[in-house]
């Protein structure tokens, strides 16, 4: 009964196209924020999970990079080199800043790069070696505030050069730019302190066994594993935003299956008195359940089929227009929207199965 | 259990295709209850054509229905092809529906979709057959009632006529015994409605189908082997020939 779900279904072909066209914006709508999502989190990430350290310490309480405060005196760096175990200490100085564009206030988070280790994720673009006076931003604050390499920013009314373009420091909200560590303390009035300490263990020596020795030395710092640095610092974002996406996922799934239901129902409710001849010729009732479902599937993976690659080009507009919108595109995302598809397709059908089960057969002896 | 003994037998010595035993169907209940069909017994043995007159409102269209397995009866036995209809699970009785008997309606109920050749198709698509076997069946049915030339055409592109046809060659798909005919020829010229009163008779002759006509065509009573008259859900025989007996 594929034939009669397929040709039923493209007898109208305007209306046809209106749903596929409903459907696929629920699918471009849903891939969209599964990319935004993931993309969050990813880019939250990226610059976290590059820095060169196994532990971070911090002033009591400081709990993540954003959202606490950590003050440490710079001297614990002494202390903490001394300590068996330990193969390097790095401070990390880091704030998040206004800074001025063509007489324009904008945010960035700037860290004052010691070597390697708190430097940018990549350099694509100028130097990575930093002078005081220079700042390497990051691509996508390049794109929005269309500046570039050679340009100047000014930063708490000292004017910095920009030497480099680095990717992989766009936190969305802002993001990272780098600086040498005497330039940040001086920006940041941060003489003999620093905000946290990167320390690097030898190869022997256990995370979690590390962690406890320096809490027991000290009671004024937090210690964190690097993952756990990290996860704290995702969640006091992403424990707020992110279940935003997830709602509005499900918003934009529950869009997707009315549109489909619309379309089979209204259908269903042209062709009773077709469903009342297959009941009269002895179509068994599963089979006209059957070409409702089809017909729900064949608008479904329709949508889906526009709906995934036009999600790309979607993306791609708006992160040209938007650079900071942090979106990425898996596989996996299209293969389970597929799966979502075809849960929506089946969904949708439940009203308009009943509404077959409901159709007389005796609607076939009337005109 | 029915005592089919009381029912008399037909003079035909063919096997019973229908048989009808104090069948009643009523709707609504209390002082509005209508006996659309009133104590109906029928025997059809195969291979006649029978025909049923009678006004609007009479009951031959609920009566096929019955006959048909499309309505359950109030009270009484339907048998056709040998199988109580009562006692048939809903999807015994559409299997019976598909594979014993071939519905024609009046208004043609031809897919507005499909051409007549995929028209053709859905009853073997039903049962079951691969797609080329259907196509190629269907092809040789259109052929047969001289739609060769028609078979990718819609519904809406045939006269009245060749859609009776389409539906005609539709309802033998599955070459079931028995052909259930409401007003066949009411939406129908006087020479297509011919056309279609022969082409039933031949079903009769050279195939020994059981063809059952509700109708109100005067044509048809020429050709018909029996003729009962319907109404008030009541059937008299007018006619008789050989082996249909009703009461």
């Amino acid at each position: 009964m594929l034939l009669l779900a397929r040709k039923n279904l493209l007898i109208h072909k305007g209306r046809f196209l209106l749903a596929i066209t409903g459907i696929c914006s629920a699918v471009i709508l849903v891939l969209l924020l599964m990319g935004l999502y993931d993309g969050w989190r990813e880019h939250m990430a990226a610059y976290l999970n590059h820095v060169k350290t196994d532990i971070w310490i911090g002033q009591k309480g400081a709990y993540d990079l954003f959202q606490t405060v950590s003050f440490l005196p710079a001297e614990g760096e002494e202390m903490l080199r001394d300590a068996d175990g330990i193969k390097k200490v790095s401070p990390f100085v880091g704030r998040l800043m206004t800074v001025e564009i063509r007489r324009q206030k904008r945010h960035s988070f700037i860290v004052g790069a010691v070597d390697g280790d708190s430097g940018p994720v990549e350099v694509i673009q100028g130097s990575a070696a930093l002078q005081d006076g220079e700042i390497i931003i990051d691509e996508v604050f390049a794109r929005k505030e269309r500046v570039t390499e050679g340009d100047s920013i000014i930063v708490k009314d000292k004017s910095l050069r920009i030497v480099g373009i680095a990717r992989g420091g766009n936190c969305f909200l802002y993001q990272y730019a780098f600086v040498t560590l005497a330039q940040a303390r001086q920006l940041f009035s941060m003489d003999g302190l620093v905000n946290y300490f990167l320390v690097q263990l030898a190869p022997d020596v256990s995370v979690a066994e590390a962690v406890k020795q320096i809490e027991e030395t000290s009671s004024a710092v937090s210690v964190f594993p690097k993952a756990q640095f990290t996860a704290n610092t995702l969640s006091l974002t992403g424990d707020n935003f992110l279940p935003i996406l997830r709602v509005l996922e499900v918003i934009g799934i529950l869009v997707g299956t009315i549109i489909i239901g619309l379309t089979v129902s209204t259908l269903t409710a042209e062709r009773s008195a077709e469903y009342g001849v297959l009941k009269a010729i002895g179509a068994p009732t599963r089979t006209l359940y059957w070409t409702a479902i089809q017909q729900a599937l064949l608008c479904g993976l329709c949508g889906w089929l526009i709906g995934v690659p036009a999600s790309w080009g979607v993306m791609a507009i708006a992160q040209y227009f938007v650079p900071q919108f942090p979106a990425v595109t898996y596989p996996h995302h299209a293969l389970w929207m597929l799966g979502g598809t075809i849960a929506m397709s089946f969904v949708a059908t439940v009203f308009p199965i009943r509404r077959i089960a409901r159709i007389d057969p005796l609607l076939a002896f009337k005109g | 259990m029915t005592e089919f003994s009381q029912v008399p037998s037909p003079k035909s010595q063919a096997p019973e295709v229908v048989c009808l035993h104090e069948v009643c169907k009523i709707y609504g209940t209390g002082e509005t209850a209508v006996r659309a069909v009133d104590s109906v017994n029928l025997r059809v043995p195969g291979g006649e054509l029978v025909l049923i007159l009678g006004p609007s409102g009479a009951g031959k269209t609920t009566l096929l229905s019955l006959i048909g397995g499309l309505l359950q009866p109030t009270s009484g036995v339907v048998r056709v092809a040998g199988c109580d209809l009562g006692q048939l699970s809903s999807t015994a009785l559409a299997d019976l529906r598909l594979r014993q008997i071939g519905f024609v309606f009046q208004f043609f109920q031809l897919f507005a979709a499909l051409t007549a050749r995929e028209n053709v198709e859905v009853p073997l698509r039903l049962a079951g057959s691969g797609a080329r076997e259907a196509r190629e069946q269907a092809e040789t049915l259109l052929e047969r009632f001289g739609l060769g030339r028609r078979v990718s055409h819609r519904p809406q592109d045939l006269s009245g006529g060749e859609k009776q046809r389409v539906a005609l060659a539709r309802a033998l798909a599955l070459h079931p015994p028995l052909i259930v005919a409401d007003e066949p020829t009411g939406s129908l010229d006087s020479r297509n409605g011919e056309e279609v009163i022969r082409l039933l008779r031949q079903l009769v002759d050279a195939e020994q189908r059981t063809v059952l006509v509700a109708s109100h065509d005067q044509r048809i009573v020429q050709v018909a082997t029996r003729v009962f008259q319907c109404e008030d859900g009541r059937l008299a025989e007018i006619t008789a020939s050989q082996g249909c007996t009703a009461v």
